[in-house]
């Protein structure tokens, strides 16, 4: 699977970060190409692409807060949940969504 | 709820930036003007404009969360709201603070969400984002804040000012005006109830019975207590506080010291009760114990204040008391913080939307 998600939390200094790398670890660990943009105090980094977009099967958006530029996540297949849900649970958050998508 | 969350949420997460900047700016010029004697023309006027943009806070914030509720066009009607909340404008009304800040944005965001689907024919479309929402949202705002809002807490303010005038012409009660004075400074932090426990202090300053003094020393607890407490209970209780909380501790701690209470704000958002209800615990005795014995002083303003306590010992060991309490309130009482419970079920709620 391609993965592609955006991290934000009210400060944006650490559960952006943190949930950045227990996305990735979880994703690598299961064998899964990942990208994770943050948009953390200073703005947003590792910018996905509309190419990273396009070719992502699932977009997790990890976030507490407003996010910038959505436009691009018009008509890409997402997930909504809380930054501290992907701190807490990315290896079955990730389980889970491979588990919905081959269902359908 | 969630909506309603994520725009408070997004408002905080914007505003973090000026309270830092205000916070750290006036501590700083407040230590410089104290340790030097001579009035220097460039940190007074530093220490001013950070106290000017600690007043536009509110504003920010109420901007931000309109933002998050109806997107770019609900930025300036939210900020118009969020100004009147922190600068009321009509005679006998009184700033309503950061409540007052929560509403307009919530306002704001909600109309301009409204007016956005309010259907225009084709000629009429361009005037209607140009024109029509900035201008009659903004008035919208201006009107509420301005009016029922400000009018409605103007009038609580005389209420509450008229009955602790009457609380503290009765002696024996000393200690009940000082635990309640104390404990409206730590309920809303920076807000409404703390500008009322601020303007009865003014008010009865130049009393001729002396009160003045000793309720000014009445609410150093309120102002001190809340900032330095939830820093020291994040520093002690690492499990209890987000990984973001226990970062912000030493500028908290900071800001509790100088008497910047909004520093507090971040925290009490994430867990309203217990951190608000510890703080005012704490508060309310370091209040009661301040004024059950007298003492007074003239300074404003955290540590400030303390060279002129009419007894410095008591003075700093009822903060520390009122800090110790709502340090180990709040540490008993919180649950530990969400990212510390890793778990490994696949049991998620979610959704797979386009």
């Amino acid at each position: 699977m391609k993965i592609a998600a955006v991290t934000a939390c009210a400060t944006g200094v650490a559960h952006t970060f943190m949930a950045k790398r227990a996305l990735e670890n979880a994703a690598e660990e299961q064998g899964h190409d990942i990208k994770v943009e943050t948009q953390g105090a200073t703005g947003i980094e590792d910018k996905l692409t509309n190419k990273d977009l396009q070719e992502a099967d699932i977009l997790i958006i990890a976030s507490d807060i407003k996010l910038a530029e959505t436009e691009r996540f018009q008509g890409i297949k997402k997930v909504n949940i809380p930054v501290s849900d992907a701190i807490k649970n990315s290896a079955g958050l990730i389980r889970q969504i491979e588990k919905k998508l081959n269902e359908e | 709820m969630k909506k309603f969350q994520q725009a408070l949420m997004t408002g905080v997460s914007y505003m973090l930036p000026l309270i830092v900047f205000s916070g750290m700016t006036i501590a700083l010029t407040g230590m410089i003007s104290q340790s030097v004697s001579s009035d220097i023309e460039f940190v007074s006027l530093l220490n001013g404009f950070a106290w000017t943009m600690m007043n536009i806070i509110p504003a920010i914030f109420a901007a931000y969360m309109a933002y998050a509720i109806g997107d770019k066009a609900a930025i300036i009607p939210g900020f118009i709201g969020g100004y009147i909340a922190a600068h009321p404008l009509v005679e006998n009304t009184s700033a309503s603070g950061f409540l007052g800040a929560i509403l307009a944005g919530f306002l704001a965001g909600y109309i301009v969400l409204g007016m956005r689907k309010v259907p225009m024919p084709e000629f009429l479309r361009s005037i209607h984002k140009t024109l029509f929402i900035p201008v009659l949202t903004g008035w919208l705002l201006y009107f509420v804040m301005a009016y029922p809002v400000a009018i409605f807490v103007g009038a609580l303010n005389d209420f509450i000012i008229d009955n602790l005038i009457l609380l503290s012409q009765e002696p024996q009660y000393a200690f009940l005006l000082g635990a309640i004075l104390s404990a409206m400074c730590a309920f809303d932090m920076g807000g409404p109830l703390n500008k009322i426990a601020i303007t009865f202090v003014f008010a009865v300053w130049n009393n001729p019975s002396g009160i003045g003094f000793v309720v000014n020393a009445a609410v150093f607890p309120g102002i001190m207590v809340p900032a330095l407490s939830v820093g020291i209970a994040a520093l002690l209780a690492k499990d209890k506080y987000t990984e973001d909380e226990i970062k912000m501790a030493p500028a908290s701690i900071l800001s509790g010291l100088v008497g910047i209470t909004e520093a507090t704000l971040p925290y009490a958002f994430r867990d309203p009760i217990r951190v608000i209800g510890s703080n005012i615990l704490g508060a309310a005795v370091g209040g009661a114990l301040m004024m059950g014995f007298g003492i007074s002083t003239s300074g404003v303003s955290g540590v400030f204040g303390l060279p002129m306590a009419s007894n410095i010992l008591l003075f700093v060991i009822f903060i520390l008391v009122g800090t110790a309490i709502s340090v180990g309130v709040q540490i008993v009482w919180k649950k530990p913080a969400a990212e510390t419970l890793f778990t490994e079920s696949d049991e998620l709620e979610f959704d797979i939307t386009m």
